[in-house]
This record gives structure tokens, sequence and C-alpha cells, in this order.
């Protein structure tokens, strides 16, 4: 994401002159801890700053636009080591080293200086699966990991910290929460069938909605009956042995029975299947076939990267509608033109339809569709530049504008000033012509 | 797939590609480019930048040494991030079309 304070504020308001029904502003940090680029809501020294994004979203929306804040907490994930220092550093000597080593009575330094011996097939026979992960892939906190204080005590500090990271949020200005319980994060992985804790928090699918019900129960209670508060979560994992749609189902009509004020699904964006990172690299949950799914781009199958959680978002809808529950449901997925927008309220699939790439693509698209100007509409090309950006921790922006009139006044520009950090404005052309509206807004009941 | 740099970058290396690569994953040689296989994501963004059209998708007919050249290449030789003046006597090469003969495997001078 973008670098200072300034540059999200305008990223954000940018977005909004577009004046779309609502914006989720990114992944948000519930705890007071350094997190690289997130943005934080861990304190209450946060509130002031988010404070100014929210002002100036509504400034530049002309109040039209809806803010919610998505709140998040991960694990540690830390970076693939060089194979010498994790083995002898990083690798926790056991027992069974020593049995696997035919000798008992080794002390660890030795035990080390034998593991280094070994080739790479030796060593992976003796390394149990999550210490040869940990040298392959970079050490990545689980929440199976139950001897482990802070993560076998999640179930108990998790709830509060979303709690008051709401309230921060409300505090700030923002209309509501979307808490976070998609792709490779602490709440996802509750959720996830890999979630085989056993202190009533994994396991069966009853239990391991268990958590997520509790932070949005303590959430609720902290900001009270009528503030927004949504979650986002997946249809599907896209994973070997992980959470199907079936499991999605369930979840859904308990999040819809638990009064979730809306429910937003997403897909795939998972560690398990990420690809190898070089040495010196963390992981990146969008680099395996689950992370295709989540931000599926171009170079596709027959498909392509459009609406591939469609069907599965509207199995949930259906079975929340069918539990008699009118709780409004959000897909998003290559959505970039009126079409697909209105077919997907149309068809039952969604309540409400999102778009973030196409919106980058063009923060005017839905403003130029209402205005009858779709002609004008710049069409995302979903060849994930701005993903490419985002995972080199680069300022996210748009190949099909970022370098389009650099020197015009207020255009602000990446440090080696060779993009611009937001898309170029827009001028309607004037005159008064017949508007279209999406269908989305002239249906009672989709009032969000 | 990934892109890869063929045959018409060699003494030409004009680096405007470089500028546009959302993850730098370009590595200069002395006197060619190459794009690291595992850094690439695909986007094309580089393709039309080139003036003579030297980048392709590895999927097309007779790139095949150069998908080996740019696999082995980038693991040798430094990255490169942004524009460098071309290759001295790129003007002299752009319209010689055979030109592996005069590949090099030495990573850019200075390097």
């Amino acid at each position: 994401m973008a670098s200072s304070p300034d540059d999200v504020i305008d990223w954000y308001a940018r977005f909004a002159a577009g004046r779309p029904g609502a914006i989720v502003v990114e992944a948000t940090g519930i705890r007071d801890v350094p997190s690289g680029p997130l943005l934080r809501i861990g304190h209450d020294r946060f509130v002031p700053g988010l404070r100014r994004l929210t002002a100036a979203v509504g400034e530049a929306s002309g109040g039209h636009t809806k803010l919610f804040n998505q709140l998040i907490d991960f694990l540690a994930i830390r970076r693939r080591p060089e194979r010498t220092k994790f083995l002898e550093q990083y690798l926790r000597i056991t027992d069974a080293h020593r049995r696997a080593l035919g000798d008992c009575n080794l002390a660890d330094g030795e035990v080390r200086m034998r593991l280094m011996a070994l080739d790479d097939s030796e060593l992976a026979r003796i390394l149990t699966p999550q210490e040869l992960q940990s040298l392959r892939f970079g050490h990545r906190e689980r929440v199976t990991d139950m001897d482990i204080p802070h993560i076998r005590d999640l179930p108990a500090v998790l709830p509060p910290l979303f709690a008051d990271a709401a309230l921060r949020a409300k505090a700030a200005g923002f209309d509501g929460v979307e808490l976070h319980y998609a792709h490779a994060n602490t709440m996802a992985s509750f959720l996830s069938r890999t979630n085989t804790r056993e202190d009533g928090y994994g396991g069966a699918r009853e239990q391991r909605v268990r958590l997520p019900l509790e932070v949005m129960a303590a959430v609720r209670a902290r900001v009270g009956p009528d503030y927004v508060v949504g979650c986002r979560y997946l249809a599907d994992e896209c994973i070997d042995g992980g959470s199907t749609v079936d499991d999605a189902v369930f979840f859904g009509v308990a999040f819809a029975r638990a009064n979730m004020d809306f429910i937003s699904t997403s897909r795939g964006g998972k560690f398990d299947d990420a690809k190898q990172p070089n040495v010196g690299a963390a992981a990146y949950p969008y680099t395996g076939p689950s992370g295709y799914e989540c931000m599926p781009q171009y170079i596709s199958d027959e498909r392509g990267p459009f609406g591939r959680n469609s069907e599965p978002t509207a199995q949930i809808r259906c079975a929340i509608r069918e539990a008699g529950f009118d709780t409004p449901v959000v897909c998003s997925g290559g959505v970039h033109n009126f079409e697909m927008a209105e077919r997907l309220l149309a068809d039952g699939t969604c309540d409400i339809v999102g778009a973030a790439r196409q919106s980058l693509a063009d923060p005017d698209w839905l403003l130029k569709l209402s205005r009858g100007e779709g002609r004008a509409v710049r069409t995302c090309s979903y060849n994930n530049y701005c993903e490419a950006l985002d995972q080199k921790h680069k300022p996210v922006t748009c190949q099909l504008w970022d370098r389009e009139n650099l020197d015009a006044p207020g255009a602000t520009l990446t440090a080696d000033g060779k993009r611009r950090l937001t898309a170029p404005p827009w001028q309607p052309s004037g005159g008064t012509r017949p508007s279209v509206y999406l269908q989305a807004a002239k249906q009672p009941g989709r009032n969000l | 797939m990934t892109f890869v740099v063929t045959e018409a970058c060699i003494k030409w290396k004009y680096t405007d590609c470089v500028e546009v690569c959302p993850v730098d994953c370009f590595c200069e040689g002395e006197n060619m480019l190459v794009i690291d296989p595992d850094q690439c994501i695909d986007c094309g963004v580089c393709e039309p930048e080139c003036p003579i059209d030297a980048i392709k998708p590895d999927t097309e007919a007779g790139v095949e040494r150069w998908i080996e050249i740019n696999a082995a290449f980038s693991k040798a030789w430094p990255n490169i991030d942004s524009k460098k003046p071309p290759f001295a006597e790129s003007d002299d090469w752009k319209d010689v079309s055979a030109k592996h003969e005069h590949f090099s495997p030495k990573p850019a001078a200075g390097s």
C-alpha cells in the first residue's frame, strides 16, 4: 500500500470521489504491535489519523459512500532461513533428533553438526513435517500450536482485542467494521478444516465457528446494537483438506443467526499451497493454486478471472434465506462491468457487488455507469500488476493509469517519480443525459 | 508461463522494460537483459515497452533456448531496476536478426 499517512488518505479519497456505495478500508491490525506496511488500529493513538481518513472520504464522496474498516489479526511468519542458520540457531533440538541420529546422549551442538552434514533427503527423514516446513518456507505459527501459550490462549485474547478495535473504528467515524475471517489470517485458520484444536475451538464445524462467533458477540456488545458489524470469510479454502462450500454454507447460516449485518465472501488465498519463497523472503499466500482462486489473472482456464466465487456464494446466500434470514450477502471476484454486476444481483447470487481491481483500474466506473458514460470506463486487464506491487510492498497503482500525466498539478508520485499514486481525475461530460442506475439501488431492502 | 528476453536484445539492451516491471525481475548481462522466471508474474507490462519486440511469452514457438538462458543467467547476473543509457553499439545492431553467437555470458560491467 501507499507509504505515508497522507498517501493513504489520498488513496481512499480518490476511490470515494467515484462515489461507490461503500468502501471497505484494507485489513487493519487490531494489536498494538509493529506490522510492516499494514494499517493499525490496536491503540487509541491511531484514532485521530483514522478520523482524518474517514473525514476525507466523507468529503470526497459528498457523504454518498459508506466506509467500513476491515479488522484483522494474524500470527507470526518468518522469512525462509538459510539452511546453515536454521540448523545452527533456529531449530529446537529434541530427543527425536537424537534418536534418529542413533545416539541419545548427544549434546545439542553435536546434533546440529551432524544434521548439517546430512544431505537434504536424509535431513527430510529426520525433521518433523513442521520443522521441514520451517526450513523450506520459513517458520509460521499456526492456531494448532497448542504448546505455545499465546496461541493456546487465543480464544481468550481475541474477542476483547477485536471489540476494542471495533470501538476505535466507531470513534474514528467509520460506518461499520468488517471482521476479517478470510484467507490466511488467525480467524480464517480457526474456521479452517485444518484446525484440529482439541480445546473446543477446533475439529467439528460447530467448534471451528465458535471463536468467530464469540468475537462477533464481543464486538457487538462493545459497539452497541446499531453499529454495522459484518464479516468476510471463505466460500471455499481451495486447498487439499481445507474447508469447502459445505462448511461455508454452515458458517454463513451461523453468522446470519448471530445477527451479522452483512456477510462477504472470498476464496482461497492460503499459505498451505503457497510457492516456496527465496531464501530471505517470506511465503505469500497468493502464489499457489488457492492464491490463484483468490486473485485470478488473465492467464487462466476457460472460466477466466471472472466470477469464480459466484456459485459458492449463491449457495451460501440460498441457505441463509432458507434458514429465514435476510442478511445481505456480498460477492466479488472479477466484476468489471454493468452486465456482470447486474447479473449477480438479478440471479440471486448476492445483494451487494464488490470490485477491488476494477475500482483501482477506474475509481469512477460506477459513476460513469450511472451517468450513461459506460464507454468511458477503463476496464481492468487482470494482469495483476497491482497485486505484484503489493506483494513487493511497493505502493499499489494500476498500470492503466500510473504513468499518465505525471507532471499534472496535484499529481503525487512514488518516491522514484516513475508512477502516480492515484488515478487521474475524471471530468464528466456536460449536459443532462439519461441516467442508468444499478438495479440494486432501486430495490427495497438493498440499503447497505 | 513467464515472459523471456530473446535474441533481439543482444547488443541493444535498451532497458525501457526494467522501468515498468512491478517486481523488478530483470537481470543485466554484459550485452543483454534476462527475466528471472521465478520472479516474473506474467503481467506482460514489459512486452510492449521493448522497442524491438525482444520480450516474448515463453509459450511462443522458437524461444526454447531463451527460456533456458533467462532461467540460468538470472541467477548469475545482477538485478537492474532503473533505466540506463542504451548499449553503445545498439544502433549498429538493431536490424541484425541472427545475433545469438554474440551472446555474452558475462554479467554487466561494473557489477
